[in-house]
């Protein structure tokens, strides 16, 4: 893909600086939740005082269970949702401040990839439509540039040209992700939001959309806010990964060594709940279960939030919140009373 | 049964009986037995075969998991075998479904009602939509138990607590006057077991138990699943898509490819030694301890058939780097060949020609 020379230089100094491109600095969201017409509203605390910071041309993988704020975090990192307190930064400019015109531009850059490709794409649009659409509300490319705008964009993500006269509806799961992939890229972001994007795919398509996003990444050098559920994928793809719970990062570390040697009970119990595909790993394997579903978000736990279920709690945990702070190896966080406590995670897990 | 795919069925069935009898220590009785089960389908005019020609066994208090993508059927066989496949759409055209030496296939609604529930049942795939939005808990849980068994109301609200309990929901009885929609992904989940299970079935039909859950949640009914397994000695089906999920449970593995098994065997064999190319195409796509970080994986190109345009011959050959001649003029029959550890629907394969697959040592 085109990238201007001028682009180019802009990340490279950016990189140089060490500057983070997309920052959260103690985001907080807070949903309303109304039951009925009338009565008061109960708070949800989807967010609360998160910090992320995500580097130029750096892959920052998010995971936790459902419910745990993740789909929220990737709204507020790209000012869909506006923080309840805290702020969002891009390229050093709090994006909350910014009037919808002052935002337009920063548009540009952040991007958002969804979970369910259908329902993302409007059924009505053809391919080309669907592609345009950006580079016209934009006015990115002159508009005798879109036909070659829209066919390099297919041969990124592998769709044939033949894609685009046909609907949405056409097409595979498969293809439709490529589609949405397509039209997140027409205006050359820095920054992406996967949500969930590989989720809906069947394994073998999963397999090929994981190495679209991987070529693209190398190719383009975009940062990526990669949001799963499933954590072997997460590692594959990311260079770091925060871990949530109860909208809050409980740890965080580059990618190799959260599964080597992960400093929270939850982020153990979360490796040792993936089931591997290997019946010889399978049998062998040491596991900890963990009690019951997350707690409401409406009713957080005091002291640790993940106490109520967490095998290794003492009379501490209820009482005093665990900050995050550095434990191990550099970059590496944990939010526990015990993280040098945390045993050690069993070979076979480790290795997979 | 059709006599020429009858004979070759037989054939493969013998062959089934000597590979699945081997290493597996207790599991000699079957229980449930599929031949050449086939499915036609009616879409816009036109008549497709979503199951086509599926044969396995399963045996007393072991785990049978049928493995596909979708659209390759396994859900479908699911329907067939409990008899439930949509009525005007769809319906059995081959095939038998032996439980206890009863072909079900053969028997009229009203009789099959009476094993549907007691003998066999289904756990089916959505837990929101199994479930009745608007009748509680409660009497969802106790209807098979009435329909079947006519036992008095005390008796059978004893009985849905007890197996309630049983399947690790809390809140009990006030649980039995709740809604689903009140409940957890979680607990609805365990809410359609215990209805699946009040009857006491001998085989449990699973048709993806855990795919909508969170990891966690996944290893809870996984676990919850392997114990009443234990304790009632079901024997299992379970339709998953989810490698990982059916190497932990599975004793053995069907695989599914646009409605035609690919593979049959024992789950290391499987896992171990793969000997269709899909089967290996899938275990590439999700085998991340074989390939350093932020690698490509070795996927497998293009997208499965639509059912209404099936390739000729084997329906995986436009996939395939092994394809030949044969490969897309014959469709290849599941069978046993010299070499192979399982049941493979492949000509390279049958004709010893696929590439040594890497061992797990050498990874």
């Amino acid at each position: 893909m085109a990238v201007s020379g001028q682009q180019v230089e802009r990340r490279r100094a950016a990189a140089a600086a060490g500057a983070p491109l997309a920052e959260a600095v103690d985001v907080h969201k807070v949903f309303l939740r109304r039951h009925g017409l009338v009565g008061r509203a109960t708070p949800i605390y989807a967010v609360s005082g998160v910090n992320l910071t995500i580097g130029v041309g750096e892959v920052l993988g998010l995971v936790g269970e459902s419910g745990c704020g993740k789909s929220t975090i990737g709204r507020l990192m790209l000012g869909l949702l506006p923080p309840t307190s805290g702020a969002v930064y891009f390229e050093g400019r709090n994006i909350n401040n910014l009037s919808t015109g002052q935002l337009k531009p920063l548009r540009r850059d952040m991007q958002i990839i969804f979970q369910d490709p259908l329902a993302s794409l409007n059924p009505f649009m053809s391919v080309e439509e669907i592609i345009v659409e950006p580079l016209k509300i934009h006015r990115a490319t002159p508009r005798h540039q879109w036909p070659l705008r829209v066919r390099q964009l297919l041969d990124l993500v592998g769709l044939p040209v033949g894609a685009l006269r046909r609907k949405p509806a056409e097409f595979s799961g498969g293809q439709q992700q490529r589609i949405g992939i397509a039209r997140a890229l027409a205006l050359e972001p820095r920054f992406i939001v996967a949500d969930e994007a590989l989720s809906a795919l069947d394994v073998s398509i999963q397999a090929q959309i994981l190495n679209l996003f991987m070529d693209i990444q190398k190719e383009l050098g975009i940062s990526y806010l990669f949001i799963s559920h499933n954590l072997v994928v997460v590692r594959h793809i990311s260079h770091r990964i925060a871990v949530m719970y109860l909208g809050k990062v409980v740890e965080t570390a580059a990618a190799a060594e959260l599964y080597l040697s992960p400093k929270h009970p939850y982020t153990l119990a979360l490796l040792s709940a993936v089931p591997l595909p290997s019946p010889e790993v399978e049998r062998h394997r040491r596991r900890i279960p963990l009690a019951g579903d997350p707690p409401d978000p409406s009713h957080v736990p005091g002291g640790c939030p993940f106490h109520t279920r967490c095998w290794m709690a003492v009379d501490r945990c209820s009482v005093e919140v665990p900050e995050l702070r550095q434990v191990g190896g550099e970059g590496h966080y944990s939010a526990c009373h015990l993280a040098e406590q945390t045993p050690a995670i069993d070979g076979a897990s480790a290795t997979q | 049964m059709q006599s020429a795919s009858g004979r070759e069925d037989r054939k493969s069935l013998q062959a089934a009986k000597s590979i699945l009898s081997r290493g597996v220590p207790g599991g000699e009785e079957t229980i449930l037995e599929v031949r050449d089960l086939t499915v036609a389908l009616e879409v816009d005019d036109q008549v497709i075969q979503p199951v086509d020609g599926i044969s396995f066994r399963l045996e007393r208090g072991r785990t049978l998991a049928v493995v596909g993508e979708s659209g390759s059927g396994k859900s479908m066989t699911a329907l067939a075998i409990v008899g439930l496949l949509p009525r005007g759409l769809a319906h059995l055209t081959r095939g038998q479904v032996l439980l206890a030496g009863e072909d079900l296939a053969g028997i009229p609604e009203s009789e099959l009602r009476r094993s549907r529930g007691s003998s066999i049942s289904l756990m089916p795939q959505d837990p929101m939509t199994a479930l009745n939005p608007s009748l509680t808990i409660g009497y969802q849980v106790m209807e098979p138990l009435m329909v079947h068994e006519h036992l008095p109301r005390a008796l059978t609200r004893a009985r849905a607590i007890e197996l309630l309990m049983r399947t690790g929901i809390g809140n009990l009885p006030a649980i039995l006057d709740a809604y689903p929609h009140q409940l957890s992904g979680g607990m609805r989940q365990r809410v359609v077991l215990a209805m699946a299970l009040i009857c006491r079935p001998s085989v449990l039909l699973a048709d993806e138990p855990t795919t909508a859950l969170d990891v966690t949640t996944q290893e809870q009914i996984i676990d919850l699943l392997q114990d009443l397994q234990r304790e009632f000695g079901l024997s299992m089906i379970v339709i998953s898509h989810d490698l990982g999920v059916v190497a932990r449970i599975a004793d053995h593995v069907l695989v599914m490819y646009a409605g035609r098994p690919a593979e049959y065997g024992s789950v290391d064999d499987i896992f171990a030694r793969p000997s269709h190319p899909y089967t290996r195409g899938l275990l590439n796509s999700v085998d991340f301890a074989s390939y350093p970080p932020r690698e490509r994986l070795r996927s497998i190109p293009g997208v499965p058939p639509r059912l209404e345009a099936l390739p000729s011959g084997c329906a995986f050959h436009p996939r395939c780097s092994y394809a030949r001649d044969i490969c897309r003029e014959v469709e290849p029959a599941l069978r046993s060949a010299p070499g192979l550890p399982s049941l493979t629907a492949c000509h390279v394969a049958q004709a010893g020609d696929l590439e040594p697959w890497p061992s797990a040592a050498s990874k």
